[in-house]
């Protein structure tokens, strides 16, 4: 149908128009290639190849066409390929990587990080400086020993000669001027401090010294710690005398001799499938998975359900445009507002079984049919139903404003005549609402649901907030709760419930099996989407 | 589900019963509106009155309190107007929302179109991919995001990080999402007969999108924009990780360092902050409000 | 419309570029500093941020740098410092907690630092920034729990826990179902091993062994004989229900204010609203049982960003800047807890703070062995499992054991 009008649209295009095009198109193509060049020079090359990717589409869309539709995709599809994408292949990335806390850095990082440490070898010596400095801005040091010994004057690499009988002094015997040098005084010296380089060795030979990092005015004869080998890929430790070999498969540097004994700091390197193998025969999947995988997929479907449900109703009852729905309205889009870090904890309060509103009502509730539930009941934090059907009541809380505001949107896609056409053939409500309102609604919200379904699938922080996937699961081989989603139990296992080790390829690996099996879900769900849509055409 | 379309029974004539008579009906549906209402208000708002509590309770603790506190003060409001650059930060929040939504909702409605209007090829992998994509826990690709800011921002400080240009642009990137398939929807709501004829009649391109299907479609438009504000005004973990200005904070982010700590979080300026907070978007959702549920007569739709 | 579309296309795709391309003006610039744009830049957390702007404001004067100040949260040490660090876009110098040491140190985000003057120091706060034979920071407060008491209900500080029971056994003697109504004696809230640890090594029990090298990750110690006990102790004291269920962090101090719990183990970040609440406390040690009860330490200090290039100047900065007599006071009048410089220690004369202090003289630095993180969720679970579950206090510590020791082994093959 578009097709026919497309083409006697195209005919109006004048010249000038496609000129201006091609101008417009020349200099795009320019800006992006210099823009690539420039980055694959400083080294950016994965965002350089993403630069080249988009001007190239932008170039082919704007001259076929036949590739109209996609100028009204292009800057959602650029910024979308940049921000979206490209930070997801990074993610997938990382996957084959055993990028992590203790493997964060790159070995050129480690080695550089390694090669400025210092010691202080055995009887050398600590002196007290004073700062010289000459015209040209050169700076050189005056050094006095701590102990017995002569008074040295050095420069960044090198002794500086001078005549001790032809300098004069001041009162503490330091020279006031050696050749150009003068002498600064503490506060100047503090001042010019800055412009020496933390690794700047002065002097040389045996007694060669580098400014202290922990006091102002000394100076000692440190020697560099560790020295990178290139020939032996190893880092030597000159202290200990032990010789560190790089092990590229686990991104370490390993004493050959003891395995256990290594650098301490690791870097990235490419470890394949490892991480994947590693999930796969990890003590997760021996442990509660099964059931923690069905009240997975519980929640997350009864916590759309629910939230759609209720979302629905409220838009449908309050559907007129009159003030007092307006205001109804603003009060039930109130959960919203507020972030939920605090929102959840007054949650937890109104819940909690021994002074929470919510389970007092429930027990008066309960005592009102004479049971006598006793300190503590309902147990909502102990007992594996009550804290789901808590959670599941919480969670509903927090996303039906959402689902309100998409079906109040989405019901002003159900033409008016359509109604009128049922209340002539005399439909009542429920009919018109399940043969029509429903499908249609559908039409437009049903890939929300899909989305909703994932983003609760993985909803991490309301379970972590709420309970912190409590009650525990007794006797299970790894520690589990009865409201941890697999997202949170995976947390628990492989970030050690926050504030330990962050295995960032581990991690990224588990991701992608969490993502495949949504993926499916999705998919599969996806298809049945594209038999509605064909039919919402149709209306 | 869709041979169900216009196919309800026609009731007998003659059967009219007490239900139908329209005198009841609108007693009942004044009764199931009151219900509804009191019950889902209460569910909604009852949480949210304990946060007010808070945010006037003395102690800075969340528990033991009164729904009306016992010694109610301003001393929290006090601390965050104050003591804290409560304003810069609700300005940031402002600014940051109010251009991410604006873009978002530009970019959703011209991808929506497209998707709607259009068949070429790539169309249906494309639709798939950005709902597939979505599906993607993104929790790690925070790393990769912060990479990429700090790549841009050595060639370009204002959109690098610790700028509010690049946060923008992440905002604006995610919002070829869900958001394009809630529009596309609606967009195929509306008769292809409309556009095509007004083609016939000899408009341009421009003026059938602008004159014809924008206003058409000004409900989704809405609730885009009050999904997108909403989401960017609530986040702080994003802006948490860009940015280290304190004065170029996000509200959400500047009230994160009350309770940042362990055992000490002081939950009463969080809670008058959040209060406060909430008003502009409340704001917002106001004035949207009308485009959302009304603006349209049962005309309009109609070629 | 077309038009329109290709100039907002461009547009578009030039704010993705156009960075790039306004560089070739710029070259010649140095990169910016996305830390803040001052020569020295510090982390902190929020409540010693003006202390802390005060010492780098005279540092900044006698030095010629310019100093910024930064709000920060622990949670950034964790988040932020190992992506920002290696970028660049570190700060020279922020603030942590002991116990993240051993994630920085083998994230090769903080460099080892010289103190000048370690006998300036608690020892065990110096001791808590050792990792490895390499000191990492400069300590500026020691953090503990200690054991908090009514003293209208129980006027003698109890010794032992068999005196505590007695005592709870006493108050809750007439409870009924009405919680409201109820007093206890002794309660604690749910999970939360940090504030049980006392109760467990008071009847001997231990999380690592501790060896002359530190702690033990081989040696697991929730499943140890001491741990046991105290998981039975307390497991008893739950089924005589001298603890109610379900009570939090909040509730439990709620509860002490109002005078319907006794006594609560709870440390000085509670200090201020206890006493705003006019309840009659007094703070004394942990109770004994088989040995003394001891508490984890907390310790807090600054250490140096490893990717800094000013750490010649971060050095001097803590050790003659932030390690000094007026410094060190200034930070403990800004957040006030337990000080770790043997001066301000000595100066201060809280009589609370003192209480608490002596209660952790015999504590045990939380450990920052990597190992530790695989512990917290086995054993908050163990304990939720006794003490709001009921279930059996030896198998369910020994499951917890267990499940740790797998975890370790787990953790260890990568």
């Amino acid at each position: 149908m578009a097709t026919n009008t497309t083409e006697s649209r195209q005919k109006s295009l004048s010249v000038f128009n496609i000129g201006l095009r091609y101008l417009i198109l020349a200099i795009l193509a320019a800006i992006g290639s210099i823009a690539a060049i420039q980055l694959f020079t400083d080294g950016f090359w994965q965002l350089g190849i993403m630069i080249v990717v988009i001007t190239v589409f932008f170039v082919i869309i704007f001259i076929r066409p036949d590739a109209e539709p996609l100028r009204w995709l292009s800057p959602g599809l650029a910024l979308f390929l940049v921000f979206v994408l490209f930070p997801l292949v990074s993610t997938i990335a990382f996957a084959f990587t055993n990028y992590g806390t203790t493997n964060g850095l790159t070995k050129p990082q480690v080695i550089r990080q390694f090669e400025q440490r210092r010691y202080a070898a055995e009887g050398s010596l600590s002196y007290t400086y004073t700062m010289f400095q000459n015209a040209a801005g050169d700076i050189a040091l005056w050094l006095v020993p701590d102990g017995e010994g002569d008074a040295l004057f050095v420069s960044e690499g090198e002794n500086l000669s001078f005549q001790s009988d032809a300098i004069e002094y001041d009162d503490s015997g330091i020279p006031v001027e050696i050749g150009d040098y003068v002498a600064l005084n503490r506060a100047d010296t503090a001042r010019t401090l800055q412009q020496v380089s933390d690794d700047a060795t002065f002097g040389e030979g045996e007694h060669a010294v580098q400014l202290s990092r922990a006091r102002f005015g000394v100076a000692s004869e440190l020697s560099q710690r560790y020295t990178y080998d290139e020939e032996q890929d190893a880092l030597i430790d000159n202290q200990m005398g032990a010789t560190y070999v790089a092990d590229d498969s686990v991104g370490f540097f390993i004493n050959p001799e003891n395995a256990e004994e290594r650098i301490p700091v690791g870097y990235q390197v490419v470890i394949g499938f490892r991480n994947f193998e590693r999930f796969l025969t990890s003590p997760a999947l021996r442990g509660p998975l099964v059931s923690i995988l069905v009240w997975n997929f519980t929640f997350a479907i009864l916590s759309v359900l629910f939230a759609f449900v209720l979302g629905l109703i409220v838009a449908l009852t309050f559907s007129e445009n009159t003030w007092l729905n307006k205001f109804l309205k603003l009060g039930f889009i109130l959960p919203w507002t507020i972030p939920n870090v605090i929102t959840i904890l007054i949650w937890n309060g109104l819940w909690n079984p021994l002074d929470g509103a919510y389970s007092k009502l429930i027990s008066d509730i309960a005592q009102f049919f004479g049971a006598n539930p006793g300190v503590g009941w309902p147990p909502i934090y102990n007992d594996a139903t009550w804290a789901r059907v808590a959670l599941l009541v919480t969670n509903t809380w927090f996303a039906f404003p959402y689902f309100m505001l998409i079906c109040s949107g989405a019901l002003k896609s159900i033409p008016s005549d359509l109604y009128e056409a049922a209340m002539i053939d005399g439909a009542n409500v429920w009919q018109r609402f399940r043969s029509m309102t429903l499908p249609l609604l559908l039409l437009t919200v049903g890939p929300l649901l899909i989305g909703s379904f994932a983003t609760n699938f993985n909803s991490f922080q309301v379970i972590y907030l709420f309970n912190k996937g409590g009650p525990p699961i007794v006797g299970v081989s790894t520690p589990a709760g009865h409201t941890d989603l697999l997202i949170s139990y995976v947390y628990k296992l492989s970030f050690g419930g926050g504030g330990g080790q962050q295995e960032f390829g581990y991690a990224a690996a588990i991701t992608i099996i969490i993502f495949l099996l949504l993926a499916a879900i999705t998919a599969y769900n996806l298809r049945f989407m594209n038999i509605w849509e064909e039919t919402g055409e149709n209306v | 589900m869709s041979s169900q379309i216009a196919v309800a029974e026609k009731p007998k004539r003659g059967e009219t019963s007490f239900l139908e008579d329209p005198r009841t009906r609108r007693a009942l549906n004044i009764a199931i509106k009151t219900i509804v209402g009191v019950i889902v208000l209460t569910y909604a708002v009852f949480p949210v009155l304990w946060t007010i509590s808070a945010a006037f309770n003395p102690t800075s603790s969340l528990r033991g309190q009164q729904l009306i506190p016992a010694n109610p003060t301003l001393e929290n409001f006090r601390t965050i107007l104050e003591d804290e650059p409560f304003f810069t930060w609700l300005w940031n929040s402002i600014k940051l929302a109010t251009i991410a939504s604006l873009a978002g909702g530009a970019i959703t409605t011209l991808s929506a179109y497209a998707f709607s209007r259009y068949r070429f090829w790539g169309r249906g992998t494309m639709l798939g991919g950005i709902l597939l994509i979505q599906v993607f826990p993104n929790l790690l690709a925070m790393v990769a995001l912060y990479a990429l800011l700090l790549t841009i921002g050595q060639y370009f400080p204002e959109f690098g990080l610790n700028s509010h240009g690049g946060l923008i642009l992440i905002y604006a990137g995610g919002a070829l999402g869900f958001n394009v398939w809630l529009m596309k929807g609606f967009f195929d709501s509306i008769p292809r007969d409309l556009d095509e004829s007004a083609y016939v009649d000899g408009a341009s391109q421009t003026v059938v999108f602008f004159r014809i299907i924008l206003p058409l479609v000004r409900p989704m438009i809405a609730v885009v924009m009050v999904l997108s504000f909403f989401g960017v005004f609530g986040d702080w973990f994003l802006p948490n990780l860009m940015l280290t200005d304190e004065s170029l904070y996000p509200l959400m982010l500047g009230l994160q360092t009350f309770i940042g700590t362990n055992y000490a979080q002081n939950w009463g300026p969080f809670a008058a902050g959040a209060v406060l907070g909430a008003i502009p978007q409340l704001i917002v959702y106001f004035t949207l409000q009308d485009w959302i549920v009304g603006g349209l007569t049962a005309g309009s739709v109609k070629g | 419309m077309k038009k329109a579309l290709l100039i907002l296309a461009v547009l578009m795709l030039s704010m993705s570029v156009l960075p790039v391309v306004v560089a070739q003006d710029t070259e010649e610039e140095e990169a910016p500093l996305e830390r803040a744009d001052a020569d020295f830049v510090v982390w902190v957390d929020s409540n010693y941020v003006d202390a802390m702007q005060e010492i780098g404001d005279q540092f900044a004067a006698d030095f010629g740098v310019t100093v910024a100040v930064q709000e920060s949260t622990l949670g950034d040490v964790d988040n932020v410092i190992p992506v920002a660090a290696p970028a660049g876009q570190g700060p020279d110098v922020f603030f942590t907690a002991h116990d993240k040491l051993g994630n920085l140190v083998s994230g090769g985000l903080v460099a080892p630092i010289e103190i000048a003057n370690p006998d300036g120091f608690a020892e065990s706060a110096v001791n808590a920034f050792l990792y490895n034979g390499d000191f990492y920071g400069i300590p500026f407060s020691i953090e503990n729990i200690a054991f908090f008491r009514n003293v209208d209900l129980v006027p003698e500080a109890p010794a032992t826990w068999d005196e505590v029971v007695a005592i709870s056994e006493e108050l809750a003697a007439d409870n009924g179902d009405n919680f409201e109504e109820n007093s206890y004696g002794f309660v604690r809230q749910g999970g939360d091993p940090y504030h049980f640890f006392p109760i467990q090594t008071a009847f001997g029990g231990y999380v690592f062994g501790l060896t002359e090298e530190g702690y033990d990750p081989t040696d697991v110690g929730i499943g140890s004989e001491g741990s046991l006990a105290a998981a039975e102790f307390w497991a008893n004291y739950v089924e005589e229900g001298l603890q109610p269920p379900g009570v939090d962090w909040d509730l439990l101090h709620a509860m002490f204010e109002d005078g319907q719990a006794a006594m609560i183990i709870t440390g000085p970040w509670a200090l201020d609203r206890i006493r705003e609440s006019g309840v009659n406390y007094a703070i004394s040690d942990l109770p004994a049982e088989t040995e003394s009860g001891k508490p984890f330490l907390g310790v807090w200090g600054f250490v140096v960003n490893s990717f800094s290039e000013q750490q010649m100047l971060a050095g001097i900065f803590l050790n003659e800047y932030v390690a000094t007599d007026e410094s060190m006071m200034a930070l403990y009048e800004a957040n006030k807890r337990g000080p770790a410089w043997n001066a301000t220690i000595e100066a201060v004369d809280d009589a609370d703070l003192a209480a608490i202090t002596s209660a952790g003289i015999e504590g045990l630095a939380m450990p920052a062995i990597p190992a530790m993180a695989q512990v917290w969720t086995a054993w908050t679970d163990a304990i939720n499992l006794i003490q709001e579950q009921g279930e059996d206090p030896d198998a369910t510590f020994e499951n917890a054991a267990e499940q740790i020791e797998t975890l370790i082994a787990e953790s260890q093959e990568n």
